[in-house]
């Protein structure tokens, strides 16, 4: 769906785009420490968190990007249509800006101890 | 006034409950509600009874008062009825009696379902209180950790009627949160699109979709923990490969969601109240509405900080640390939009205000030691000592009860017609606030001083002497403050003032209701072009009631409401729903009784009341749609000048119903995936699950079976949508012939195969598992053979086709479940090995 | 400076009405990562007061004050105001900052490699903590020996029920929990006695799980190592 239709559906799917990146990261470190444990000496940079540091930042600049569209398609919408679509860029930067802020653990600590 | 009357008469001879016994066979919702509520005071009555008896046992050092024993069942009875029978069934209670009224509609969509929730809400709570006096309460603590509430180590019933108890009680709450759903998007008045909506109905659509999503995993991990217990299938044995931390995951992935479903209900009642006060519109609608979907959707992602001790990997701590913290900002967005519609408004002080004030300050004060426990090194130091205690009492007391105080106070001349006065009510608040405070301000030192949550006593000397003795004393000035409330409102009901229409100039329509409401809401349902109807257009208050507005036709002697759009509240069919029944008190009584014959493991005993139940709950069933006691096909339909009957259209509440209760159902499936994938990857003594016990060509013959069934129903409601005629009943049969090749098949397989369930935590997950899907596909299949014969009843024809319509998605989860199981279930582990 | 004198008064305070010592007090620490701990409290109590008093004494004052008239304009000027101070810049600022201080405060607390740790394991069961020294086949129950400044890593784990290890003045807690070894890394700074208990709720005498530690001096701690050899 097209973000800058107004529809209900973009007041959460930001959120949504961010609680499936949530269970992926969470769940997936832990696997990722199962199946090939990196050193301890590599420190913080080791595969597993750049491998999801990257996903990370493409998410949060998607996230940007349709925050951005809709606040813009805002500008000219009417009523009810405007009410939607600034929620929905407001819920998109929220969602861009929770991804970032969760994320930045993967910057500053190492896996799996 | 003489047609006013007259108008009322009719209605009422509809919509009133029958007379004597018959109220219990009550379906309205204020009717309903206020059974919630009561009920949700008594026993909250009972769990502050439980509280004196923990202050005094721990006012003094060494004391004897009660035995550790009896401490612990205390202790553990305290926390779930205050959580699961006062909290949540009074909020829900409040939202019943407010959504309709509030945004326009005559009541909720599934008055039944209503009923059989309070029911169910009603039985569960007496059995689990029953324990309490039968002495042989559960005693793990609430959040009942496994191994102390196993088998093992608690080998009475107490565990058993906790989590039949609580499950039996949680069928209530998804309830109500499927119901309020529903209405909320469907049942508007016309014209009140989303941004027209009173702000109180973001809050409780919020808590409601959280109810559907938060409930399903503490309701999966009651099953498995009774599973367990009673048929030693070991979940969480680590031992055969389980895992007592899954558990926790279950627990707190519903436990920290619920916290946030207590408080966003309450911070709706500040939000619609406080702009009364300051008499002006609540400035910054927009940023509520974005705060309650953050606050909605960030408190899923924060269960693990309960369990930060648990020996998680440092990592993973940081992410749901930060996740805790972040949900301060939603909050802090709130606080200071009340705050700045205070600023510009002009503020009468009167008694709710003097509540939302404690609200302010206890709750803000609970936020900020929320966001130090977030702290992860922290947490290690204070988690499970009185420090915590003192912070989610804080929470809990200062985010719901002070607000839902402010809203009893607020909305009493609603239902008791006189207002509440400032002379005693203050006195309470008084006593209330200080009581409180001397009991919990002082717990967070008493915590730091070391001492843990849940001893039963201690000795003396560690410096916690005085501490606790004035908790215990400031414990007391709180109950007699509560007491003192009681007896505010009931003398009220005498001595109060009488209240004038609208007593305190609110802006929005359930003031416009009668005081006290009549049991139809609204004579006429007005047309709603503003946020603030009352305020736009005072005189509704009388043009409502005199019949000058939509839908006043009464004469068909159905309860009807009106069907408005999702989105933009147009107006879209009459939504026909259906009237007082004894099957809600039929179909819970036998629920009731198959929690007591598995409380009491008389299991035959238990299998027949199942039956029974079934039997009940089909027979509710058929007295539907257009049975010839709801709503049959008439000539005069098309010429009364109103939009359709819904069982006329492709889209009605019960297909949103049906939507919305699978993604609870879903939800659950996804727990069960996750403990499945929890278990055989992260759990302590994981292998590789070997499945060879399951055939995979039989489950995939009897999934093909199930595929040519989904296929065949979806493709006869694409027929009927586009009224090709079709042999319907033909088509039914033809797909209840493949589903029940389906079942059998997988009947077959599950008791063929060979699961070693009593030994290895993945056989029993995969049992169950099996069990999941054969209970879709029975469910399906039983349905649609129903259906098929209603064809022959004339209820479901080409042109009533509106009950194959609800079915579908039902016949998709199904398929959906099966293949992804058979995916991830079966195959998964096979690649897994092979790679 | 204030976070200094409510420290002083808080505990004093405290110490007055007590009369004694608290063996279990988070506020008199023991070791580095409780002391830290203890820190991060004093500073975020001292905002957290100043954050309370501040938004009430603001609630207060806007719902007494004279009133003005306000354009819609005006409103909406105030409401950004606020909203993006008060309720985004405060608390974001807020956690920034405990996220600073907190973060290396729990680096201190992980049982990263140290050549110097002594591994020491505990065993909970229903009611008691049985602890064994692998290198030196010593057993003890309810009752740790260590060396003073030397870190301790100790291996938590339980032959029954969830239990929580914790020696509030030394450090964090750890659950122990069958089928799981956790492990916390603990050190004392000063020879003395140090008071433990378990924290999660474990059944009937949960009150009474208590336990000690006890820190000796290095030579004293080697001597009870040859003693305890001989007796055992």
């Amino acid at each position: 769906m097209k973000v800058s239709r107004a529809h209900p559906w973009h007041l959460v799917a930001g959120f949504v785009i961010w609680a499936l990146w949530f269970v992926f990261t969470y769940g997936g470190v832990a696997v990722a420490c199962q199946l090939a444990k990196p050193a301890a000496e590599a420190g913080l940079f080791n595969w597993i968190n750049l491998s999801f540091l990257i996903p990370t930042f493409l998410i949060v600049i998607y996230l940007g990007i349709c925050a951005f569209k809709s606040w813009h398609v805002a500008a000219n919408a009417e009523n009810e249509s405007r009410f939607l679509l600034r929620v929905a860029a407001t819920s998109y930067l929220a969602s861009a800006i929770s991804t970032l802020a969760v994320g930045i653990p993967l910057l500053a600590m190492a896996p799996c101890i | 006034m003489n047609g006013k009357s007259e108008l009322h008469k009719n209605f009422a001879k509809v919509w009133d409950n029958l007379p004597g016994w018959g109220n219990l066979a009550a379906v309205n919702h204020t009717s309903i509600s206020q059974r919630f509520m009561l009920t949700g005071v008594i026993f909250f009555l009972v769990g502050i009874l439980l509280a004196m008896l923990i202050r005094s046992q721990l006012a003094l050092p060494g004391q004897t008062l009660i035995t550790a024993d009896l401490y612990s069942q205390v202790f553990t009875m305290h926390g779930t009825i205050m959580m699961f029978l006062f909290a949540i069934p009074v909020l829900e209670g409040a939202a019943m009696y407010l959504i309709p009224k509030m945004i326009g509609t005559r009541d909720l969509v599934f008055p039944r379902l209503s009923a059989l929730g309070y029911y169910c809400y009603l039985f569960g709570g007496l059995i689990l209180l029953s324990s309490l006096v039968l002495g042989i309460a559960p005693n793990s603590g609430w959040f009942m950790y496994t191994p102390l509430s196993s088998d093992d180590y608690s080998a009475g019933a107490g565990s058993d009627f906790w989590l039949l108890g609580v499950t039996f009680v949680e069928i209530s709450a998804v309830s109500a949160g499927i119901e309020l759903t529903v209405s909320i998007l469907r049942t508007r008045a016309p014209g009140m699109s989303l941004s027209k909506m009173p702000i109180f109905c973001w809050y409780i659509l919020a808590m409601a979709l959280m109810i559907v999503f938060g409930f399903p995993p503490l309701i999966l991990a009651s099953i498995l923990l009774e599973l367990e217990r009673a048929a030693q299938m070991p979940f969480f044995d680590p031992n055969a490969g389980g895992d007592p931390i899954l558990w926790q995951h279950l627990f707190w992935l519903f436990g920290h969601p619920e916290v946030y479903i207590i408080f966003l209900p309450a911070a709706g009642m500040v939000s619609t109240i406080l702009p009364v006060f300051a008499g002006r519109p609540l400035v910054g609608y927009r940023w509520v509405v974005l705060s309650v979907i953050i606050t909605g959707f960030i408190s899923f992602g924060l269960w693990v900080h309960h369990m930060f001790t648990v020996g998680i990997p440092h990592l993973a701590q940081a992410f749901f640390s930060i996740a805790s913290m972040l949900v301060a900002i939603p909050t802090g967005i709130q606080i200071f939009v009340w705050l700045t519609t205070l600023w510009v408004g002009r503020v009468r002080f009167e008694l709710p205000m003097l509540w939302i004030f404690g609200f302010l300050f206890i709750f803000v004060c609970g936020g900020l030691t929320g966001v130090m426990l977030a702290l992860v090194p922290f947490d290690w130091q204070v988690h499970d000592t009185h420090f915590v205690v003192a912070h989610f009492h804080y929470v809990l007391i200062g985010g719901m009860f002070f607000p839902l105080i402010a809203a009893l106070y607020y909305w009493l001349p609603h239902f008791s017609g006189r207002m509440p006065s400032m002379r005693m009510g203050r006195w309470a608040f008084g006593l209330v606030f200080v009581g409180f405070n001397s009991t919990f301000l002082i717990m967070h030192l008493t915590g730091l001083l070391g001492m843990p949550r849940r001893v039963f006593t201690y000795e003396s000397g560690l410096g916690w002497d005085w501490l606790n003795l004035s908790s215990s004393i400031g414990g007391f000035v709180l109950a007699i403050g509560i007491l003192m409330l009681v007896l505010d409102v009931t003398l009220h009901f005498r001595y109060g003032r009488k209240a004038s229409s609208n007593p305190w100039q609110a802006d929005t329509l359930e003031w416009a209701t009668g005081m006290p409401p009549v049991s139809y809401n609204f004579a006429s349902i007005p047309e709603v072009k503003s946020r603030h109807p009352l305020w736009d257009d005072p005189s509704l208050i009388n043009s409502i009631p005199a019949g000058e507005h939509g839908l006043k036709s009464i004469k068909h002697g159905r309860r009807e409401l009106y069907g408005t759009d999702a989105i933009s509240g147009k107006l879209k069919e009459v939504i026909h729903i259906p009237s007082h029944s004894w099957w809600p008190l039929i179909c819970a009584a036998t629920l009731a009784g198959l929690c007591i014959s598995l409380v009491s493991k008389a299991y035959m005993v238990g299998i027949f009341f199942a039956i029974l139940g079934l039997g009940f709950f089909l027979r509710w069933s058929w007295e539907n749609g257009t049975h010839k006691t709801m709503a049959p096909l008439t000539d005069e339909e098309a010429s009364r000048g109103e939009p359709p009957l819904h069982s006329r259209t492709f889209d009605g509440p019960g297909l949103w119903g049906m939507c919305v209760t699978l993604l609870a159902d879903g939800t659950l499936y996804l727990s069960l995936l996750f403990g499945w994938l929890y278990l055989w990857t992260v759990s302590p003594n994981k292998t590789l699950p070997d499945v060879s016990a399951i055939s995979p060509v039989l489950m995939g013959l009897s999934g093909a079976l199930l595929t040519i069934a989904v296929t065949l129903y979806r493709r006869l409601n694409r027929y009927l949508r586009r009224e090709q005629e079709k042999s319907l009943a033909k088509w039914l049969w033809l797909v209840s012939a493949c589903g029940m090749g389906h079942v059998g098949l997988l009947a077959f397989i599950t008791v063929s195969s060979d699961l070693q369930f009593t030994t290895n935590a993945y056989d029993a997950v995969l049992l169950v598992m099996l069990a999941f899907l054969l209970f879709h596909s029975i469910i399906s299949v039983i349905t649609t053979t129903l259906q098929a014969l209603r064809v022959s009843y004339d209820y479901i024809s080409t042109k009533l086709s509106y009950e194959i319509v609800v079915m579908s998605p039902m016949w998709l989860f199904t398929h959906v479940i099966f293949w992804l199981s058979f995916a991830s279930f079966l195959i998964l582990p096979t690649i897994w090995e092979a790679k | 400076m204030v976070n200094r004198v409510t420290e002083y008064l808080f505990t004093a305070s405290a110490l007055l009405l007590a009369g004694c010592s608290e063996p279990y007090s988070i506020l008199a620490p023991a070791g580095p990562s409780a002391k830290a701990v203890t820190t991060i409290w004093w500073g975020m109590l001292t905002v957290g007061v100043v954050v309370l008093l501040g938004i009430c004494s603001l609630w207060w004052y806007a719902s007494f004050r004279r009133n003005r008239k306000y354009s819609d304009a005006d409103v909406k000027r105030v409401l950004t105001r606020m909203v993006l101070w008060g309720g985004i810049v405060l608390p974001t600022v807020g956690i920034t900052v405990l996220l600073i201080f907190g973060i290396p405060a729990g680096n201190i607390m992980l049982p990263l490699a140290d050549e110097r740790a002594v591994r020491i394991d505990v065993h909970a069961r229903q009611w008691a903590w049985d602890v064994t020294y692998p290198q030196h086949d010593i057993e003890l129950t309810d009752e740790i020996h260590i060396p003073v400044d030397t870190p301790i890593d100790i291996h938590v784990t339980s032959a029954d029920v969830i239990h929580g290890f914790w020696v509030p003045r030394l450090g964090g807690k750890i659950d122990a929990i069958p089928g799981h070894t956790n492990i916390v890394r603990l050190q004392a700074d000063e020879v003395g006695e140090f008071g433990g208990q378990c924290a999660e709720y474990c059944g009937l005498s949960h009150a009474k799980m208590h336990f000690k530690v006890i820190a000796h001096s290095a030579e004293k701690f080697d001597a009870w190592l040859v003693q305890q050899g001989k007796t055992q």
